[in-house]
């Protein structure tokens, strides 16, 4: 990219590709039904300025806008607008119609005090309607603005500086205290550099994504990173996807993309759910970069989508893995197609906080046989190689903050030009300090603790685990302790008990939940109306838990009061539960696995 | 070609939810709450695209909340299917 002066932000970048390629797309969306609709730089400029000049006549300079993200252009215009107008967005899903989704938009908007929301015409009235009770912290209404693309009147493209904040990424925090990652311009700028720079993309390429633009690799990766490069960001809704994952892969094929990215669960979803008779209208040949992030990614699903889509021209060195957080704005580690893809380690060595690496395999040479098999020619644990730091310096380190030896696992932690400046908000101020204000044994700090375990491995990272409890469904960051808090208000015998919930034994992204309950007093417990009770209760469980999590319910366990395992200071021991729900050995007081197979007898009449 | 029998509707609602949770059709409780069955909001859009595409019928997203089991959901069909030149 060559040098930049000190001061240039993205927004500059923008304006240069509105001067000199105004007719290229800057955005084409790719609807459900209907036809496909592109914005062209100098429409998106327009669109932004107009719409700035009405947010800077009402709003002062560093207030916050929540952003609502409708898988339409209009999001993208919010932002930049929101850049014109010198204004902090705040990436944001829709409302929604289910109670914990309001409530927890309404709990970012309340944490970054947002002076307005943004929204597309298709969402205004039930979002007007949702924000209508709403009030700022001094008292004030919260304004509900509609971005609908008129260019009329005046127009305003104030320039933010390197130091300002760029926007609050709300992906971290639970729902009870969530916390706003926030990024500068200045990160983003060095961040877009390293991506796109170790990438190798050119403004020629067209990025296509399902990843909604209030994710972060959504937002950075999808839409920041083309818009800085002078690209084409190609918007799948995230709906249509889930409905039909070959949507994602027809738009690819339409719009001639390059570059896409997805957590590991969108390759899999691909693999598994795209039909024959689908495949032939495919062409994945253009396809340079298949990214992958977000989660951890397994290696059997980069196996099992390359040979999916080999036929129709998809190559397995597309695959590019990364690492990354958005405490350091998106991507801390790059994908290296000279180094290898996958690995297989010991597994007892592994254990032990070592990496033994036992066999190595890039797609491009492994394919043909045993990787493509599903499985590596050696026994031991198949790991996914994320690649090499850029734009970030990155250090594993020990519980005592002592870089460890080669080989080792450690924490990962970074530090560097990409790190965001901290959580929003002086409530936050704790949580910043122990997160970015890290001091390592030799003294060097601040540094960015991720919670995440990796060693690695010719320089390559490879996540081996994480620290903290945070489970990651299909993208999304998920706190055990926000569900455990959902079930608990579910029934009297639940309240104020401890829970566990966790990700399944061997099912990845499929979530049990284990709850003490005292059934109701009075309620005979030999009796049918007991049983009925139990089975209406992890029944409800199961349901309400699907339906916060997004997730699959494998199982919920009601167990009698003291026997989830906890420490001696009463935190509770998710890993511990995990591995007795996994080996049978929790003294069931009723399971909705149990109610499965009772329904299941039921029905082939062995039961009275 | 004519609507699928009524049974017929039954067993595809019954072999996609089965298919959705990675069970044998004869696991799914017909009666059962979809989500109550461990079907999250994912899996539940996955469930509509693939009786969308098995049938040729739009459904509307509000289907499976209003019809929250797979008999509910297969009775909802019929009368989506049953109108004449709306079937497969």
């Amino acid at each position: 990219m060559g040098a930049q002066p000190d001061d240039l932000t993205l927004v500059d970048l923008v304006r240069e590709h509105v001067r000199e390629r105004p007719d290229h797309a800057a955005v084409v969306v790719v609807p459900e039904v209907g036809e496909r609709r592109t914005l062209t730089y100098a429409e998106l400029d327009a669109q932004a300025a107009a719409l700035a000049a009405g947010l800077a006549d009402r709003h002062a300079p560093g207030d916050r806008a929540l952003v609502l993200y409708s898988a339409t252009a209009s999001f993208v215009v919010g932002l930049l607008a929101c850049f014109y107008a010198r204004l902090i967005p705040v990436p944001s899903p829709l409302p929604g119609g289910q109670a914990y989704q309001r409530e927890r938009v309404r709990g970012m908007l309340a944490d970054c005090d947002a002076a307005v929301v943004l929204v597309d015409p298709t969402a205004v009235t039930e979002t007007a309607e949702w924000a209508q009770p709403l009030r700022r912290a001094d008292g004030g209404r919260v304004v509900v603005t509609v971005v609908d693309g008129t260019t009329d009147g005046p127009a305003r493209r104030g320039r933010p500086g390197p130091q300002d904040v760029a926007f609050l990424q709300y992906t971290s925090g639970s729902t009870s205290s969530p916390k706003g990652v926030v990024v500068t311009h200045a990160n983003v700028l060095h961040h877009h550099d390293a991506f796109s720079t170790t990438l190798g993309l050119v403004p020629e390429d067209v990025f296509c994504s399902w990843l909604p633009g209030y994710h972060d690799f959504g937002l950075v990766g999808m839409l920041l990173v083309p818009l800085g490069l002078g690209a084409t960001a190609v918007i799948v809704p995230s709906t249509a996807f889930l409905k039909r994952p070959v949507r994602w892969l027809s738009a690819i094929t339409e719009t001639g993309a390059t570059v896409t990215a997805s957590p590991n669960f969108g390759y899999d979803q691909c693999a598994r759910r795209v039909r024959d008779d689908q495949l032939a209208e495919l062409d994945l040949s253009r396809l340079r970069w298949a990214l992958g992030g977000a989660e951890p990614v397994d290696p059997a699903v980069l196996d099992a989508f390359t040979r999916r889509f080999e036929p129709v021209g998809f190559r397995g060195s597309a695959h590019g893995p990364g690492y990354g957080l958005a405490e350091a704005t998106l991507t801390a580690t790059y994908p290296d197609r000279r180094l290898p893809l996958v690995i297989t380690a010991d597994e007892a060595a592994l254990a032990d906080g070592r990496l033994v690496v036992l066999e190595e395999a890039s797609f491009l040479t492994a394919l043909p046989d045993a990787a493509a098999q599903g499985r590596g020619s050696v026994p031991g644990a198949r790991l996914v190689c994320c690649g090499l730091p850029s734009g970030v310096e990155l250090r594993l380190v020990d519980d005592q903050g002592v870089e460890v030896p080669d080989g080792a696992v450690g924490e990962v932690w970074l530090r560097g030009g990409t790190v965001a400046a901290g959580y929003w908000g002086d409530a936050a101020a704790g949580a910043t300090a122990e997160t970015f204000g890290a001091v390592a044994a030799d003294g060097t700090g601040p540094w960015l603790r991720t919670g995440d375990l990796g060693a690695l491995h010719g320089g390559q990272l490879v996540v081996t685990g994480r620290i903290k409890e945070l489970l990651i469904v299909a993208g999304r960051n998920l706190y055990p302790y926000d569900l455990e808090r959902e079930l608990r208000r579910l029934h009297p015998g639940a309240e104020g008990r401890p829970g566990a919930v966790f990700e399944a034994e061997g099912l990845p992204g499929t979530l049990c939940a284990v709850q003490e309950f005292r059934p109701t007093p009075g309620a005979r417990l030999d009796g049918a109306s007991a049983e009925e009770e139990l089975d209406a209760v992890v029944r409800r469980m199961a349901a309400h838990l699907a339906s916060v999590s997004g997730a699959a319910v494998h199982d919920v366990v009601l167990v009698r009061p003291g026997q989830v395992p906890r420490t001696t200071s009463g935190k509770i021991q998710r890993g511990r539960a995990r591995d007795l729900h996994g080996r049978g050995d929790l003294a069931e007081l009723h399971s909705l696995r149990a109610s499965r197979d009772g329904a299941r007898a039921e029905l082939a009449g062995t039961r009275s | 070609m004519t609507a699928p029998l009524p049974d017929a509707l039954d067993d595809l609602v019954l072999r996609h939810v089965a298919a959705a949770l990675g069970v044998t059709p004869a696991d799914v409780d017909p009666a059962g709450d979809l989500a109550g069955l461990g079907l999250g909001s994912v899996q539940v859009l996955a469930l509509l695209g693939d009786l969308e595409d098995a049938l040729g019928v739009d459904l509307d997203p509000e289907a499976v909340v209003d019809n929250p089991t797979p008999r509910a959901l297969a009775a909802h069909l019929r009368s989506v299917v049953d109108v004449p030149g709306t079937a497969a």
